[in-house]
């Protein structure tokens, strides 16, 4: 099997010609700054990062031919792995924005007390933007954010700190501020078929405000305009998270595999 | 972020401490010239450096 580099959009045009359902890893922005690499022969194409296949391999034409590896790290949602040892990745969130304008009913109850206590503890003088004053204030917000990780371990940091640090085209951000202080930032890219909520960083002193802040990001016009659904990650193996994001009615709670034939 | 890593996760100690030494502050950042569009009208920079706000 000869293969040869190829360019990410390349995969990324075949997903959507497909209809394939992506995850939360794929967009351009992400594969980019994780510095994976696109590959294709004759019949294939896919995504490997240090000689790790990530995704479901795409087949080009009906040749007919064998999948060509033994192992990926993480299918999608219409497109799984041949037969093999199937293991739990994660699970992924998927969001409809439009959900969190009215949050009626008895299901929404937690999350709509929840996510109001902030705002109305500071008077509801607040700021919701795209721009705001400087990075020492970033760089203390996130400070403040990593000492209170309780488990001390912060997943796909080095990409992480690309999306919150580094400019890219097809990455947005809004941050929030009050009294002239940063309280918390929001970041996000897409796909062609989802946003995928990449980042929500705030105070970890001020009780509430992780609820508000996730209020904020669904009912913001640009969110709600684009008309897609949103994909919140997962809950990196995290029992708080899980039940966190259950609370906030999911679309879609799906369950991410990895596969493995050898 | 909301996914997993495909190698052992960052500690957050150690992030702190790279912060704090100014390892992300190298990276291009938000200019701090306040911007005029062509209505004259100023936009204050982004605190990301990279205005991309299409308006709602």
């Amino acid at each position: 099997m000869k293969k040869r580099k190829s360019d990410i959009l390349h995969y990324l045009d075949l997903l959507q010609k497909k209809e394939i359902d992506p995850n939360f890893w794929v967009s351009y922005p992400y594969l980019n700054l994780a510095g994976v690499e696109c590959f294709t022969t004759d019949n294939w194409t896919w995504i490997e990062e240090n000689g790790t296949v990530l995704f479901p391999a795409i087949e080009l034409n009906q040749s007919q031919k064998s999948y060509p590896f033994k192992s990926g790290w993480a299918d999608f949602g219409n497109l799984k792995f041949p037969e093999g040892e199937l293991t739990f990745l994660d699970y992924e969130y998927l969001y409809m924005p439009s959900n969190f304008l009215n949050m009626k009913g008895k299901r929404w109850t937690t999350f709509r007390k929840n996510s109001r206590k902030w705002p109305k503890r500071i008077g509801g003088k607040y700021c919701y933007e795209s721009t705001s004053s400087n990075n020492n204030e970033l760089e203390s917000l996130l400070i403040s954010w990593l000492e209170n990780e309780k488990t001390g371990v912060i997943h796909d940091d080095e990409v992480l700190m690309k999306f919150i640090f580094e400019s890219l085209p097809g990455v947005r951000r809004k941050s929030l501020t009050a009294d002239g202080k940063l309280f918390g930032i929001n970041i996000w890219d897409e796909n062609y078929k989802y946003l995928n909520y990449r980042v929500c960083i705030c105070d970890p002193n001020e009780p509430f405000l992780n609820e508000f802040c996730r209020l904020l990001f669904y009912t913001d016009p640009i969110i709600l305009n684009s008309k897609k659904v949103v994909n919140d990650g997962g809950v990196l193996d995290r029992t708080g998270l899980e039940k966190f994001k259950d609370k906030l009615n999911p679309l879609r709670k799906r369950t991410v595999l990895s596969w493995s034939q050898e | 972020m909301g996914g997993k890593s495909r190698k052992s996760g960052g500690v957050s100690k150690k992030l702190i401490d790279r912060i704090k030494t100014g390892a992300y502050s190298t990276k291009e950042k938000g200019t701090t010239e306040i911007k005029t569009n062509e209505k004259k009208k100023k936009r204050h920079p982004s605190l990301f450096g990279l205005i991309t706000e299409k308006g709602n």
